[in-house]
């Protein structure tokens, strides 16, 4: 690893030189290559987190384009998660980075969760945001739901049995795939959001509960939540998406 | 019996209020909470099935039972996009 590149975030006390060496040694997952996915994964290759998987089955849309700044026009109907892994390796070519071109179900999570350190949600829609709850509770390995509405964006770090799961917050979710309405500037800021809850994983340092941002309103909320002690997932291990 | 509803998010700035008091009867579960709150501010009925509810800072069920001096949190339901 060329540690000069890093030299003015290596500066930053939080991280500094040995915390720079040990997310170059880890392995991030991240889940869909759309709005949040791909600037989470822009975010994380320029940190210098050493092995990125992106998992994505659905090429680059016009309508994607107004909220990333990884795509261009050009890319339209090419693979988002090949088109971010070249465009990535580009950024950093010292980092490995995967493309994985899969649409995430039960049946063939197993085997692309196995040996990362971190799952970061870039999904958009909530039963994928379940299954990954119940696969991370099941196999001890963390995760960080983000999601994106309008101008609210919301993230939650879920540290296995240590922190609420999704299902600890959500008992009830709205059972309906709806069109999103999302201002383009949000999912960058989110996805900047998850990205330092990430390195704080990575770290081993301790991460900020439910955060709630609105870009609009310039709202940000840090909600301290404890575990629903009957939690049907992360407690009783009822795992309905598995 | 007396209980403090806490409004997070976007429902701090619908009612205008980060808390307000309510009165309630005993044996009252959270969904009477939600019950009251939807007729005082008829606006978050749309979220009503979804909304994330906490009792003393922990996220629970709305049949969870509430007794005197409990603070109730009420958040937006979680956002799916991405």
């Amino acid at each position: 690893m060329n540690i000069d590149r890093y030299h003015r975030q290596i500066l930053v006390k939080e991280l500094g030189k040995s915390g720079q060496k040990t997310i170059s040694s880890k392995h991030v997952l991240i889940i869909g290559g759309g709005g949040l996915g791909s600037n989470s994964s822009e975010i994380l290759t320029r940190l210098g987190v050493g092995h990125i998987d992106i998992v994505d089955d659905d090429p680059v849309d016009i309508t994607n384009i107004h909220r990333t700044s990884v795509f261009t026009e050009e890319d339209v109907g090419k693979q988002k998660c090949n088109v971010l892994r070249d465009r990535l390796q580009k950024i950093n070519s010292e980092i490995k980075i995967t493309s994985i071109k899969k649409r995430i179900k039960k049946n063939n999570i197993l085997p692309i969760i196995k040996n990362v350190d971190l799952i970061l949600d870039g999904t958009d829609n909530m039963q994928t945001r379940f299954l990954i709850n119940e696969i991370s509770i099941k196999n001890n390995i963390p995760w960080i739901y983000a999601g994106i509405y309008s101008t609210v964006g919301m993230i939650m770090g879920i540290l296995p049995k240590k922190t609420p799961c999704l299902k600890c917050v959500s008992q009830n979710i709205p059972n309906k795939s709806e069109e999103i309405p999302v201002m383009g500037n949000l999912p960058l800021t989110t996805a900047s959001i998850q990205c330092s809850e990430a390195i704080k994983i990575l770290l081993g340092k301790q991460i900020s509960g439910l955060i709630i941002y609105d870009i609009w309103k310039q709202n940000f909320e840090k909600i301290s939540i404890k575990r629903n002690p009957k939690c049907s997932c992360c407690d009783k291990e009822l795992f309905e998406y598995l | 019996m007396n209980i403090k509803v806490k409004l997070i998010g976007r429902y701090k700035d619908i009612i205008g209020k980060q808390e307000i008091n309510l009165r309630i009867e005993n044996g009252d579960t959270i969904w009477q909470v939600v019950d009251v709150l939807i007729k005082k501010y008829p606006i978050l009925k749309k979220d009503k099935n979804f909304l994330m509810v906490s009792k003393n800072n922990t996220y629970t069920t709305v049949d969870q039972k509430i007794v005197d001096g409990d603070e109730i949190g009420i958040s937006p339901p979680v956002v799916s996009g991405g």
